[in-house]
């Protein structure tokens, strides 16, 4: 089954509000190519995990509004289709889901563009929404996922390319700023949209931050275990790319394999990359890589049976097992 | 010029240091938009913040210009443009300028969609950025009217 199956979600609900905010668009001329593309993209289809934490946060509150609730939902996936479109880019990745990347179909300006158009868009309906409503600031709370925070955590890994002396705590704010914190504000917006109380929305919000760090490890462990033909990269590519994951860091704290890491550098083949990548996974890292999830998994499932008395609750054990799935 | 200088020092500090910014828009309009602010009735401190909204756009649209895979800082400038827009909401926000946010909204998305069609957009932001502040320091004009 489905995670968005479990948890009773429709995503199809999600999609049909995402391609309203360009079909809605009165100043989007629909002949213009733009249009056509952004909704392209959304049909391809994701995960969609920002909206679906939207609508379980929003489960833990005293008041629900759907409508509105959707409406959040379906921004946080805009935000972050268009987020994808940065980073296609960066990465020069030539396709998305199996169709060519937006800035192979048409250019990187365009590319760039069309994703800030995309920001600003969701920027100009929830001030609209704000305006409506006084007593809110949507866009307020929203603000947060606007990738400040993605921005940072794009800074820390670039600044520290090959830096085998990254400390730990550079390491955790790196991953918090690229996946946790988008997890914990998704929970924490839906609730304070459904008005949960202080106690609940922060549970909720350290919950994601949880989940994210044992998610992002596990998906770092997956660079060295899984084939090129699931990952579709080459295995060690974030090594390759001289981004230091946590297996990389417990690496350098192993007598044996610390100078063989140092060695790598941006001129280092693709055989001595494959060559530390295999001595990684040889070795007992990925089990302590592993434990370290676990930690994170164990703190979330803590917090999850502090909110045991609410029915939403069961949603929190649903998204620990979808993200807390062993790779290793 | 004084005050964009203190404006644009102020920002840097607030940014984070490891993106390694200067926060630098066209002169020109800045300096248009700096002599708006002057003349206004409006308290130094939100002259400069409305300064300073004005500047993080223009530096990100800046940033985000004649981008190509020849520019070898290609990503540096694509996460700098990013992280300069959502730094003007946080750094609005955090100096109560909600007002602006929310009135800068429609023309910062009509921005994207010309420059998507390749028309100038120079003089659009700054055009709106006028209209805000002379609607605010009629506002302020009226208030103290009232209240004398």
């Amino acid at each position: 089954m489905k995670l968005a199956e479990l948890l009773d979600i429709d995503l199809k609900k999600i999609d049909r509000e995402m391609t309203w905010m360009i079909k809605a668009d009165l100043d989007l001329p629909m002949f213009f190519g733009i249009a056509g593309n952004i909704i392209h993209m959304i049909e391809a289809g994701g995960k969609r995990l920002r909206p679906m934490m939207v609508i379980v946060g929003s489960r833990f509150g005293r008041i629900t509004d759907p409508k509105l609730v959707l409406r959040l939902a379906a921004v946080t996936e805009f935000i972050h289709v268009a987020s994808l479109i940065h980073d296609d880019v960066i990465d020069k990745a030539e396709t998305r889901r199996g169709q060519p990347t937006l800035h192979v179909k048409t250019d990187v300006q365009t590319a760039v563009y069309t994703a800030n158009y995309m920001m600003a868009r969701v920027v100009e309906l929830l001030a609209a929404q704000e305006q409506e409503q006084e007593d809110n600031s949507y866009l307020k709370e929203l603000s947060g996922l606007l990738t400040s925070q993605l921005c940072l955590g794009e800074y820390q890994q670039m600044n520290n390319r090959f830096n085998f002396d990254l400390p730990m705590e550079t390491y955790l704010s790196k991953t918090r700023n690229k996946t946790a914190i988008l997890m914990s504000s998704c929970l924490e917006v839906g609730a304070k949209l459904a008005k949960a109380d202080e106690e609940v929305v922060c549970k909720l919000s350290q919950f994601g931050d949880h989940l994210g760090m044992a998610f992002q490890i596990r998906d770092d462990m997956l660079d060295f275990i899984q084939t090129s033909a699931v990952l579709g990269k080459p295995a060690g590519s974030d090594l390759a790319n001289g981004n230091i994951t946590l297996p990389v860091l417990y690496a350098l704290q192993d007598e044996r394999l610390a100078p063989k890491v140092r060695r790598l550098n941006d001129n280092s083949t693709q055989e001595e990359i494959g060559q530390v990548v295999s001595d990684i996974v040889n070795s007992k890292i990925l089990h302590m890589v592993d434990k370290t999830a676990e930690e994170y998994l164990s703190a979330a499932r803590k917090i999850a049976e502090e909110l045991v008395d609410f029915r939403a609750s069961k949603d929190l054990e649903i998204l620990l097992a979808y993200f807390g799935k062993r790779v290793f | 010029m004084k005050m964009i200088r203190e404006t644009l020092q102020q920002i840097e500090e607030q940014l984070a240091p490891e993106a390694f910014l200067q926060v630098k828009g066209e002169t020109r309009l800045l300096e248009e938009m700096a002599t708006l602010l002057q003349s206004s009735t409006l308290p130094h401190e939100r002259k400069q913040t409305i300064l300073g909204c004005y500047a993080l756009l223009t530096a990100a649209y800046a940033k985000h210009s004649k981008l190509s895979y020849q520019n070898p800082e290609l990503a540096k400038e694509i996460i700098d443009g990013d992280y300069l827009q959502s730094f003007y909401y946080e750094y609005a926000f955090n100096h109560g300028e909600r007002e602006l946010v929310l009135y800068l909204a429609p023309v910062m998305k009509q921005i994207q969609i010309k420059k998507l069609e390749g028309k100038p957009t120079d003089r659009l932001l700054l055009n709106k950025m006028k209209s805000f502040v002379d609607k605010v320091d009629r506002q302020v004009t009226y208030e103290v009217s009232r209240t004398s």
